[in-house]
């Protein structure tokens, strides 16, 4: 008997000599008396994914990680990842030592209401994706698989950066311009400005107008020195002008670019 | 005697379970939700689920490996420990020092249950000792031993309670699945275990009375370890006892009464001492 518990204690001992990863860095914060909609005006994307969990429950134990997965993965591409727990204060301790465990990074918030907008929760694990306005658009019930819930923000992603955002940015924030003389040509080079891509790829060919006395239409092909254009018979003029349509995107946006631009010859 | 237990179990079956209020709130959203009064942070003496829609109080058995869950996970982040939970051991101590398995006999409402259903053919086959000792690895094994070393966060459950309760079956899990869709969207393996088990327990009980007490039960593997030394108890006069035999037919747990009568078996529902012509048998305080 004093053998056996003396491997217990042993056994207890050599588990809890594991070490443990220091720079673990995880947000846990009270909803307190705040609203869904309070807590989430404090993030910005097209995709959230929120997650009901519990310390008590271990199925959740094995979906924290997935979210920690996925949460990586999405990192920067306006979709957030937030997890929720009706639990309180006093549990608090145990949450914080769980996603340190876990690995948790994303934000995690305790004394969360019962009820997600308007839907009371009664299994655990719960994930709901709610998409730029807030709405559910997705409700999982259970062990999430990895793969759905991927398609399903990629699905959500897409339908929400298709609507472009026509907001105008301070001239030249997403490209410079530059064009400079090679004896009777002008080379005209577009550049984007970082972290903005311009047109290319999977985004469509950028569209340049030269004023002159013949508007002409030009399609730039994409070089990895940006876009570049040669014009001729252009040795009287001193500047040139025209229009510049094109898309500006990042990884998970898009601008329009619609405007008129103006350079002097180098 | 009998009458007045079968009164008091039900008079405690109702009490532990008289949260009527959630019950009416569950019907009407159709979604599971436990009580959440005070009453939720105190044990009660007998394995009354938890998460049964109606129950006031907790189960001491699922605090206990709660408890231990976390012990073993503040053990693994090198935290400070919190002693608070040992209240529920002081309750085992408690109560079983008070009455040992007294209320297991009285106040338990699914050991009542498992006397209503044994009515149906009132047949109590003798079980064999061997069988009868499964309780006690139940409880070292599922209450214990799983929910305390289990060195992964994942693997950290009430694992007496996720596998095998009956109890947690019967009170919660089938009228929960019943009325919240969701939970019954997210039914696994596990749901179909212990649907298995309640189902082998209940075709026992036609067999042999309080089945699961007398095999399975971790709460009274604890009480019973109580039953030699308790303050109150069943008392037993050599002197006047006509070795007649009447208790131990009456005994609901196949006890050979003379010689068991302060075995951890003895549920103390007091069959005997009514049974007893000559009074040799009675409860009171410890005597020896």
């Amino acid at each position: 008997m004093k053998h056996g518990i003396a491997v217990i204690f042993f056994v207890l001992f050599v588990f809890s000599c594991k070490s443990k990863n220091e720079s673990h860095i995880v947000t846990i914060n009270s909803m307190a008396d705040r609203t869904f909609e309070a807590v989430l005006s404090e993030y910005q994307y097209d995709v959230a994914v929120i997650n009901y969990f519990a310390t008590y429950c271990s199925p959740c134990k094995k979906e924290l990680p997935l979210m920690e997965k996925l949460n990586s993965e999405f990192k920067d591409k306006r979709v957030v990842f937030l997890s929720f727990t009706t639990e309180t204060e006093a549990m608090e301790p145990s949450i914080r030592g769980m996603m340190k465990l876990l690995g948790v990074t994303y934000p995690v918030y305790y004394n969360a209401p019962s009820v997600f907008f308007n839907d009371p929760i009664s299994v655990l694990p719960v994930t709901y994706i709610l998409n730029g306005n807030n709405e559910i658009v997705e409700r999982l019930v259970g062990l999430f698989q990895a793969d759905t819930l991927k398609e399903i923000i990629n699905t959500n992603r897409k339908n929400t950066s298709a609507e472009v955002s026509y907001e105008k940015k301070a001239d030249n924030m997403y490209y410079s311009v530059q064009a400079v003389r090679d004896n009777n040509l002008v080379l005209l080079s577009f550049h984007a400005k970082k972290p903005y891509k311009l047109g290319g790829e999977e985004y469509p060919p950028m569209e340049i107008t030269i004023n002159g006395k013949e508007s002409q239409k030009f399609q730039l092909e994409y070089s990895k020195d940006g876009y570049s254009l040669r014009l001729q018979n252009l040795s009287d003029v001193k500047e040139l002008s025209g229009h510049i349509k094109a898309f500006a995107c990042t990884e998970s946006n898009c601008f329009i670019i619609d405007e008129n631009f103006t350079v002097s010859i180098q | 005697m009998k009458k007045i237990r079968h009164a008091v179990q039900l008079i405690f079956a109702i009490l532990l379970n008289s949260d009527f209020f959630n019950v009416i709130k569950i019907l009407i959203s159709g979604k599971a939700r436990v009580s959440a009064t005070v009453m939720k942070n105190i044990c009660v003496p007998g394995l009354n689920c938890y998460s049964c829609p109606s129950a006031l109080g907790a189960c001491p058995i699922g605090a206990l490996q709660f408890y231990l869950n976390d012990v073993s996970l503040k053990i693994q982040l090198k935290e400070k420990l919190n002693f608070a939970g040992l209240y529920i051991l002081g309750f085992f101590g408690f109560t079983g020092i008070l009455g040992g398995r007294l209320f297991c006999g009285w106040v338990c409402p699914f050991g009542a249950l498992q006397e209503l259903i044994n009515r149906i053919t009132k047949k109590n086959v003798t079980l064999p000792n061997l069988l009868e000792k499964g309780r006690f690895v139940i409880l070292a094994v599922f209450v214990f031993i799983l929910p305390l070393f289990l060195y992964n966060i994942s693997l950290l459950s009430p694992w007496f309670c996720k596998l095998i309760c009956p109890s947690g079956t019967l009170l919660a899990g089938i009228p929960l699945l019943l009325i919240d869709k969701d939970l019954r969207s997210s039914a696994s393996y596990i749901t179909l275990l212990k649907f298995t088990i309640l189902l082998f327990i209940i075709i026992s009980l036609l067999f042999s009375n309080r089945f699961f007490c007398k095999t399975m039960c971790p709460l009274g593997a604890i009480w019973g370890i109580f039953n030699r030394i308790s303050i109150f108890n069943i008392n037993y006069d050599k002197n006047i006892c006509i070795s007649c035999g009447k208790c131990s037919n009456k005994c609901p747990m196949n006890l050979d009464v003379i010689k068991e009568y302060r075995s951890s078996k003895c549920i103390r529902c007091l069959e005997c001492n009514s049974a007893c012509p000559t009074s040799s048998l009675t409860f009171g305080k410890y005597k020896n």
